[in-house]
């Protein structure tokens, strides 16, 4: 059960960004795709969302989603730079999915705010707030549309070093306390250690290898692995 | 940027390989369709049945009789009177419009916000409106009737449209590019040439254009000032189809400056292209000891802009000898001698019906194809095909309205559509003259929305058309708003066309005040620029509204 990618490829002008990813991420799980820049990581994560088109097949809970479209697949895309909406304010950002999907629930709204750490920013303005409360924000507003499935594409590269490690912390806890499937993409494998169980490896579009960061370091597949990692 | 084009382009491709919904098809065709329907019913079957009657009067293209026009000796002359006229008239107002564009969108200072309206709003006001301003401030002097009343009165027309175009691309300039060249040891005029003009390049190129082509096709303004005198291609267009009845030479004329129109509007949908992507303002600053000469351009010329409305007011509360509202109390009648068939009042009532039927096709037509225009599919066909939607958009902008008018009136008159009985054509004509306005203030906003910020939407669950609603439309609404307030405006002010389609007893304000001016004797004078400063006042009231919406309209062509 939860998600599977059998043989998914992704190809852009004839030229190979994922080739061939196989995996199953079990319900609950919170597992991190780290790899170089360009091995195709987001291309990935855009796939799996439907906004790529791709081969393969991408499946939940044992039925095939690739036929679903982005806004019926229940799979949440929680972009780099938040991507909030600039004429909402923050309440309004939290709340657009129940929005859309007719559900309004204020209680919630401040509910999740509370839970990033944001209680009482409804009613400010998203433009005046830091890169680290803007993330918070849009974390907040994937979380209210109770995803099946949250991606996070590098969630935390927008925001500074000292920060960044105390929010690793917080995603970890916020993702395991509310149980929801994740893959998160970044860059930085002791990032990923932190927040995910596992950790799967990308290189040139390939899956390489996949494991916690300590059966990783321990027996890495290949030199290239052994220096990413270290 | 073009990272987000890539995306935007991939999410389109793969929209129809793989989830294009059939309703969502459907949608994109209508979007499509319905644009397309209304610039070819309305613009393209008149202006081109009226080209084939003049040009093909039997059937054959008949080249004696275009060489014939051509070779007039008038023809020859309104031609280079119009070009000339509106060279004369471009580069004035980028002289004078240039300063203003730089104090008004770098510095802060007091006062900025009263010399901004004062620049801006001549732009709004009704052609006529402004014709009868300088006929006003001119009369008794050597400069009445004279070629120059008409170019200064072109320049007072068109300033704004510099300050807009040139002052949102000053607007984000980055000021450390021109620091680091001081600091390289470039003297102030040198900064200005090598970075400053350099960089403003194509947004000066695209105003001087769009200002030429409104000097080129100006109609209600010169027929006011330069009466019988003096003749531009538009006015010998309409003086050719409705006194003389020389279809074959209008024609001719209307083909000259369209070409000239398609032209100018590939060279500016060229230049305009590569500057709308770029949309971040830096701060203004305080204005230093050599920003003084700037402000003072600025102030010069916004007191310049307000003297002729002032002579306007003035005149307007002139009666026999003495002061008094007279002249207003006559807009309750039809004039000395029932010059009119229906009281200014009466006409008013018409521009306000008409002006809001016009804004509400505008808006309908103007947002359907700003939210396709604003898409950039990935596939290079498409994207041409979206790009000559949008040039097709602009061309009722620039073709003479007097040939869309009359063009209408000689297609429109007959079974399937025969709407010559109807005064629908009236709202029409002028949403035709508009939406290519809306298009121009909508467009660059709702470019500003990436395609990734459409992607976290549908992500979050919202379909493709909740999308256009919730986040297009949302980020978009006080534009939208500020949208509404000039289609309405220049639909109020609409002439040319207007002219030709409005009955007697169903005449918009402009219209009754052209022939107010025509029939000179008694109180018409005096009613005439009452009218006019009620239309001004009308206007200048709507633009205030907008301005307090803060919406940045700048960037607007």
């Amino acid at each position: 059960m939860g998600l599977q990618l059998q043989d998914v490829t992704v190809e852009f002008d004839g030229k190979r960004a994922v080739d061939g990813v196989s995996i199953d991420i079990p319900t609950g799980e919170v597992f991190a795709l780290i790899g170089p820049s360009g091995s195709g990581k987001s291309s990935l994560l855009r796939a799996i969302a439907g906004l790529e088109a791709c081969t393969g097949d991408i499946r939940w809970d044992d039925e095939s989603v690739l036929k679903t479209p982005v806004h019926r697949r229940g799979f949440v895309l929680m972009f780099q730079d938040g991507q909030l909406f600039p004429h909402l304010d923050v309440a309004g950002n939290v709340g657009y999915s129940m929005k859309v999907s007719g559900h309004r629930d204020p209680a919630r709204v401040e509910q999740l705010l509370a839970l990033v750490g944001l209680a009482g920013f409804g009613a400010r303005r998203v433009t005046d707030l830091s890169g680290g409360e803007q993330q918070r924000v849009a974390l907040a507003r994937s979380l209210a549309a109770t995803p099946r499935l949250l991606l996070l594409d590098e969630p935390l590269s927008s925001i500074d070093r000292e920060l960044r490690e105390r929010l690793a912390g917080d995603l970890h806890d916020i993702l395991h306390d509310a149980g929801v499937t994740t893959i998160v993409v970044t860059h930085d494998h002791e990032e990923a250690a932190v927040i995910a169980d596992r950790i799967g490896i990308l290189e040139a579009g390939r899956l390489v290898q996949v494991g916690t960061l300590t059966e990783l370091r321990a027996h890495p597949v290949d030199d290239r692995v052994a220096r990413f990692l270290s | 940027m073009r990272d987000n084009w890539r995306s935007s382009g991939l999410r389109e491709r793969q929209l129809s390989r793989l989830n294009a919904h059939p309703a969502t098809i459907a949608a994109w065709t209508l979007g499509i369709a319905l644009p397309v329907a209304f610039v070819g019913v309305f613009f393209a079957w008149p202006v081109a049945t009226i080209l084939g009657r003049g040009l093909f009067p039997t059937g054959a293209l008949d080249v004696a009789g275009i060489a014939e026009v051509l070779s007039r000796p008038r023809t020859i002359r309104i031609i280079g009177f119009t070009v000339g006229l509106a060279a004369a008239a471009t580069a004035i107002t980028l002289l004078l419009g240039m300063p203003a564009a730089y104090a008004l969108s770098r510095l802060k200072f007091r006062g900025r916000g009263v010399l901004r309206a004062a620049v801006l709003v001549p732009f709004v006001l009704p052609t006529v409106v402004v014709g009868i301003a300088f006929r006003t401030l001119f009369r008794g002097t050597p400069l009445d009737g004279s070629v120059l009343a008409i170019l200064l009165a072109l320049v007072f027309f068109n300033i704004a449209v510099v300050v807009r175009t040139v002052g949102a691309s000053w607007e984000s300039l980055d000021p450390r590019q021109e620091e680091a060249a001081r600091v390289l040891g470039a003297g102030p005029v040198r900064v200005f040439v090598t970075i400053t003009l350099r960089r403003l390049g194509p947004s000066v190129a695209a105003a001087a254009s769009i200002v030429f082509l409104f000097c080129s096709t100006a109609f209600g303004t010169v027929l006011v000032l330069g009466g019988a005198r003096y003749s531009t291609i538009e006015t010998e267009i309409w003086l050719l189809t409705t006194q003389f009845l020389d279809l074959r030479a209008a024609s001719v004329l209307s083909i000259t400056q369209l070409l000239v129109v398609v032209a100018l509007l590939v060279v500016t949908a060229r230049v305009r292209g590569r500057t709308t992507s770029q949309r971040r303002s830096f701060a203004t600053r305080r204005p230093r000891r050599a920003d003084v000469p700037a402000v003072f351009a600025t102030s010069a010329v916004a007191v310049a802009l307000v003297i002729p409305l002032g002579a306007l007011v003035q005149r307007s509360l002139q009666v026999g000898d003495g002061w008094g509202f007279g002249n207003f109390l006559a807009l309750a009648s039809t004039g000395s001698r029932n010059a009119l068939t229906i009281s200014p009042w009466t006409a008013l009532g018409n521009s306000l019906g008409f002006a809001a039927a016009a804004t509400g096709i505008a808006m309908l037509l103007g947002l359907v194809t700003s939210v396709l225009l604003s898409r950039r599919p990935r596939s290079p066909s498409a994207r041409r095909g979206l790009d000559l939607l949008d040039g097709a958009l602009m061309l009722p902008l620039g073709v003479s309205a007097v040939t869309v008018g009359f063009g209408f009136l000689i297609t429109l008159n007959a079974p399937p559509l025969d709407l010559r009985a109807s005064p629908i054509l009236v709202p029409i004509a002028q949403a035709l003259v508009a939406t290519p306005l809306v298009v121009r203030v909508l467009l660059p906003v709702l470019r500003s929305v990436g395609s990734r910020m459409r992607e976290a939407a549908a992500t979050l669950g919202a379909a493709p058309w909740r999308v256009i609603l919730t986040i297009d439309l949302g980020v978009a609404a006080r534009a939208a708003l500020a949208a509404t307030g000039l289609a309405f405006t220049v639909a109020l002010g609409e002439f040319g066309a207007t002219t030709f389609l409005s009955r007697p007893s169903n005449a918009t304000l402009p219209v009754v005040i052209y022939r107010l001016i025509g029939l000179p004797g008694g109180d018409n004078a005096g009613m005439a620029i009452a009218a006019s400063v009620v239309l001004a006042v009308l206007t200048v009231a709507v633009v205030a509204l907008i301005e307090r919406l803060r919406v940045d309209s700048a960037g607007a062509f």
